[in-house]
């Protein structure tokens, strides 16, 4: 076991890797998206929908043509909900598969470092992280889209559900990443300005077996409400707890944490009356409309339960129309475009192939999506958010009204 | 007022478990000398145990609980005997190689059963209210099995031939072994009720909390923690020093973030070790 | 492709640089340190704050990690002597990681916590590409010199004195050595090493987050330096590209299989984590020299 011997044969090891990883990637030839998406680790559950959102998305676009009549080619790598894990993934995209762009970027965390390597490297970046950090990067380089609203509108939008159904003593636990914290702060605010008296709030470390003593906390003063900022697991250690230990303090919090999942862990009886908002997953849209059977086919399940999956369908389809409408898949020329394709004015499409023949004939378009109606402002944010709220009753999950926060 | 007393009372469950976890380690440590990170391990698979043995078989709650304290003792019976027993007389090597353990188990368990959390079945009861006191049903049940199964490892230790063997290898090995003890039979009646009170904290945890590939390891530091302040290789010093310190994490997040909960655990532990190096009930191996 | 390799070997770099530090603690003095991910997120704290809030030089923001690092060092280092038994210090370090990551995670007035904080460049001036490239020859330059330095106090009387220690410290007190004083030198200079790592590592990765400090990171140096060889400089520096290459080289193993063998990133996660256990088993057993080792243990 001579040491040198090893060393030398690692070495020629990674000499050989270097020769060759090199043909590993796609010879520019189409567009190449890269997708770094929780696949494992604390997020991994949402994992699984989120690739099938962007694959149904490349295998619609590719069975449209593809982009300027060649086949969009992606890459999926897995971020671990780890943010150097992430940085790795979005590195070796980046630099070894030369992706053209990076979409589905998930935990903010994760986010916000793989943000400052993408956009020094000039790619655009699509997103569901909902810290508001992201928005600053994003004026300063037009290179990051966020497909979802800032965690801090969801909070405004459970203060005003809260307030609407006649609740006015809250209390709020947030888990601690930027995005909750955001929720926390400004749920906090809006549900003062609307009349309601904020008892206090405790922040949380995500992911533990057991929260009895910030429930007891939250529980002190009798509050009429609850808001959960945070995760379906968490939510479910959560809602446990406090149906064990309050008297029946309502719930409220994001669908994407209290929905199918969240009754199936913690039982219709400890989920009862519980509120949710979500974003109004336009689901009367077209794009839905042909996103959901292909979703439920693919997965078992309904869209609503992870309506990130149905974001990141929207961010290839928006990249690929931005590409088509670019005649180009150089990101430097395509990246201006995807506000463009996106946004007012243009023909109103709900499909890659629609489009398509648009931009074929000529035309502007403006895509409106499965998710949202995907309109971005100068910061990479969605301009206008309608918020449908929810409530829970014998077991499932009830549509009521729509709110603009 | 209310809000410390509740903060009382799940400290007396929250110790209970640290009190066990940390029964084990130092139990192990008093035969064979070094800390064994893997422990938080052994409580993780004997929640799982009970979760596949109820979920998958339907068996009732005690059939599952015996089984999940089975399964811990006997991963730990195959890792000491393919590993530990291989390194009795390096236990700096046993630390290294603990640490090894602990990650290939977790590995392993989240390999087998998937990294997302699972639940127990059980039912859910509502609080008895005492004035403004909250108990809840299902903490009393689980505080007062952890302290039968402590006051039965005390029994065993005190009264028992083995336990009384147990205590003189942990004192003085060679002295034991001089007098006559089979050490080989001690180690692994050690290990084996050090593991099993690990496996039975497992499914006691897993009827309260989720149960994750993690969690056992989440309970490792307050637990050395625990062992350290009791003093290595002093069970009652363990069990003591467990409750006491699941006590004060609890009145402390009254005033400081519960984030720092773990954190006060090592905090009172470095005052301690710095003002009585062996811990509160140690055995002198002091420093000058 | 180069972009990537020079960042795959500037990540390997600041493990050697953390590897080193380990080595002159653990391999040279047989102190069991297990807390190094608590200095590596103090140095990228202490660079990072100063020099992203307040607009200092980044080699003030160095100077800031370092000396801080070594400041916190102080106080372990008088527990490492009141703990005689090796174990004292191993757990006690291993509380020290979990403090320093609750205290950046909690107290988000002075740290951002979760926010995180963006990292300047070191060369605003230049472009990131020509950055990413100074990284690298800033790091390997580092490792070059520390591996210099302490080959020569490894040789030195300093350094005979504390493998002495490691092999027998009642003889080397016996001998009239300081062994208090000799191990909170190694422990503050191990720890200013790897807070200076610490601020290098924060400017390489461009965010701050307190998620990067997770205890997984001092075990990973750890299987560097047990599988280069505990007590050797050049062994840990190898044990590092190693265990890069282990951990990014994984990555490409589902580029390279064919369909349907490769396994789930799920599987990948866990069985990554399962190999590295199972080095830290084995390797201690079987093969404590490692590649280059000098110390039996």
């Amino acid at each position: 076991m001579n040491p040198l011997r090893i060393t030398k044969s690692l070495a020629l090891a990674v000499a050989a890797a270097c020769v060759v990883l090199p043909s590993a990637h796609a010879g520019k030839d189409g567009l190449v998206i890269g997708a770094v998406i929780p696949l494992t680790g604390t997020y991994g559950s949402y994992g699984k929908g989120l690739s099938t959102g962007i694959n149904i998305a490349v295998k619609e676009i590719n069975d449209a043509g593809g982009v300027l009549g060649k086949p969009v080619k992606l890459l999926i790598e897995d971020d671990q909900s780890d943010p150097t894990a992430g940085l790795n993934a979005a590195k070796k995209l980046i630099d070894v598969n030369k992706v053209d762009a990076l979409v589905g970027t998930f935990a903010s965390n994760v986010t916000l470092p793989i943000l400052s390597y993408s956009s020094k490297a000039g790619i655009p970046l699509g997103t569901v992280s909902g810290a508001p950090d992201i928005s600053k990067t994003g004026k300063e380089t037009g290179l990051v889209y966020r497909f979802v609203s800032t965690e801090g509108v969801f909070g405004e939008s459970y203060a005003v559900y809260a307030r609407k159904a006649g609740l006015g003593r809250a209390y709020v636990l947030a888990a601690n990443n930027a995005a909750m914290l955001d929720a926390k702060n400004k749920f906090s605010a809006r549900f003062g300005k609307e009349g309601g008296k904020v008892l206090g709030a405790t922040v949380f470390e995500p992911n533990q077996s057991s929260y009895s003593s910030e429930v007891n906390k939250a529980l002190a003063d009798n509050p009429d409400v609850i808001m959960l900022a945070a995760y379906t697991n968490d939510a479910i250690t959560l809602a446990k707890a406090i149906y064990q230990l309050g008297s029946d303090v309502k719930i409220i919090g994001p669908l994407y944490a209290l929905g199918d999942d969240f009754i199936k862990g913690v039982g219709p009886q400890v989920a009862e009356g519980t509120l949710a908002t979500d974003a109004m997953s336009a689901e009367s849209s077209g794009a839905y409309k042909h996103f959901e059977p292909a979703y439920k086919a693919a997965t078992g399940e309904e869209p609503t339960a992870n309506p990130y999956a149905v974001m990141d369908y929207d961010m290839v389809i928006t990249i690929a129309l931005a590409a088509e409408a670019a005649k180009s898949t150089d990101p430097k020329v395509f990246t201006p475009l995807i506000k463009k394709v996106a946004n007012a004015p243009g023909d109103r499409v709900s499909s890659y192939a629609d489009g398509l023949a648009a931009i074929k004939a000529g035309k502007d378009v403006e895509y409106s999506g499965a998710s949202s109606t995907v309109d971005f402002d100068d910061s990479g944010d969605l301009k206008s958010m309608f918020f449908r709220t929810f409530a829970i009753k014998d077991g499932k999950v009830v549509a009521k009204d729509s709110i603009a926060p | 007022m209310v809000l410390f007393v509740q903060a009382l009372l799940n400290g007396i469950t929250n110790g209970a478990f640290i009190a066990m976890m940390a029964l084990g380690i130092t139990l192990v440590f008093g035969v064979a000398r070094f800390p064994n990170v893997a422990h938080g391990e052994f409580l993780t698979i004997g929640a799982y145990g009970a979760y596949w043995c109820a979920a998958l078989v339907h068996a009732p709650l005690a059939v599952a609980t015996v089984f999940g304290a089975l399964l811990s003792i006997a991963v730990g019976l195959l890792a000491y005997v393919l590993v530990f027993r291989r390194i009795a007389d390096r236990p700096v090597t046993a630390l290294l190689v603990s640490i090894g353990l602990s990650l290939f188990l977790r590995g392993l368990i989240s390999l087998v059963a998937g990294n997302g959390q699972v639940f127990y079945d059980m039912p859910l009861w509502r609080a008895w209210r005492v004035g403004s006191v909250r108990i809840l049903p299902l903490e009393v049940g689980i505080a007062v099995a952890s302290l039968i199964v402590i006051l039965i490892t005390h029994l065993i230790l005190k009264h028992t031939r083995i336990g009384i063997e147990m205590r003189a290898v942990s004192d003085n090995p060679t002295l034991a072994r001089t007098g006559g003890i089979n050490s080989e039979r001690v180690n692994r009646a050690t290990w084996a009720i050090a593991l099993g009170v690990a496996g039975l904290a497992g499914t006691f945890l897993a009827a309260k909390t989720a149960i994750m590939p993690d969690m056992g390891w989440n309970l490792l530091l307050p637990a050395f923690a625990a062992a350290v302040l009791g003093g290595l290789g002093s069970p009652y010093g363990a069990i003591g020093a467990g409750l006491i310190l699941g006590l004060a994490q609890n009145v402390a997040t009254l005033w400081i973030s519960d984030i720092y909960r773990t954190s006060f655990a090592f905090v009172v532990l470095i005052a301690v070790l710095l003002i009585k190096p062996s811990g509160l009930a140690g055995k002198g191996e002091v420093a000058r | 492709m180069t972009a990537y390799l020079v960042s795959m070997l500037t990540e390997a770099g600041i493990y050697a640089l953390l590897a080193l530090s380990l080595n002159i603690q653990w391999g040279y003095t047989g102190l069991q340190n297990f807390g190094l991910v608590g200095f590596l997120a103090i140095g990228a704290y202490a660079y990072t704050l100063p020099v992203a809030l307040l607009g200092w030089p980044p080699i003030a923001g160095i100077l800031c990690a370092v000396v801080l690092g070594a400041a916190v060092a102080y106080p372990m280092g008088l527990a490492s002597i009141r703990l005689r038994v090796g174990f004292y210090l191993a757990i006690v370090t291993l509380g020290l990681g979990e403090v320093v990551r609750s205290v950046i995670v909690n107290e988000q007035w002075l740290t951002q916590g979760t926010r995180g904080i963006a990292v300047p460049m070191m060369l605003p001036e230049l472009s990131a590409r020509a950055n990413q490239y100074f990284m690298l020859v800033l790091v390997l330059c580092l490792i070059a010199l520390v591996f210099f330095l302490f080959e020569r106090l490894g040789k030195s009387p300093f350094g005979r004195t504390i493998e002495a220690i490691r092999d027998n410290e009642d003889a080397a007190r016996s001998l009239g050595k300081s062994v208090a004083g000799f191990k909170i030198r190694v422990f503050m200079i191990g720890a200013a090493l790897a807070a200076g790592a610490g601020a290098l590592d924060a400017v390489y990765v461009g965010y701050l987050v307190p998620d990067q400090f997770l205890p997984i990171i001092t075990f990973y140096i750890w299987m560097a330096v047990i599988i280069g060889g505990s007590g050797s400089n050049r062994g840990v520096v190898t044990g590092s590209l190693i265990l890069v290459f282990f951990l990014e080289g994984s990555r490409f193993l589902k580029d390279l299989l064919p369909m349907g063998y490769a396994p789930s990133d799920a599987q990948m996660a866990s069985l990554r984590l399962m190999a590295i256990g199972l080095a830290l088993t084995l390797v201690p057993i079987y093969w404590p020299r490692g590649l280059w080792g000098r110390k039996e243990f």
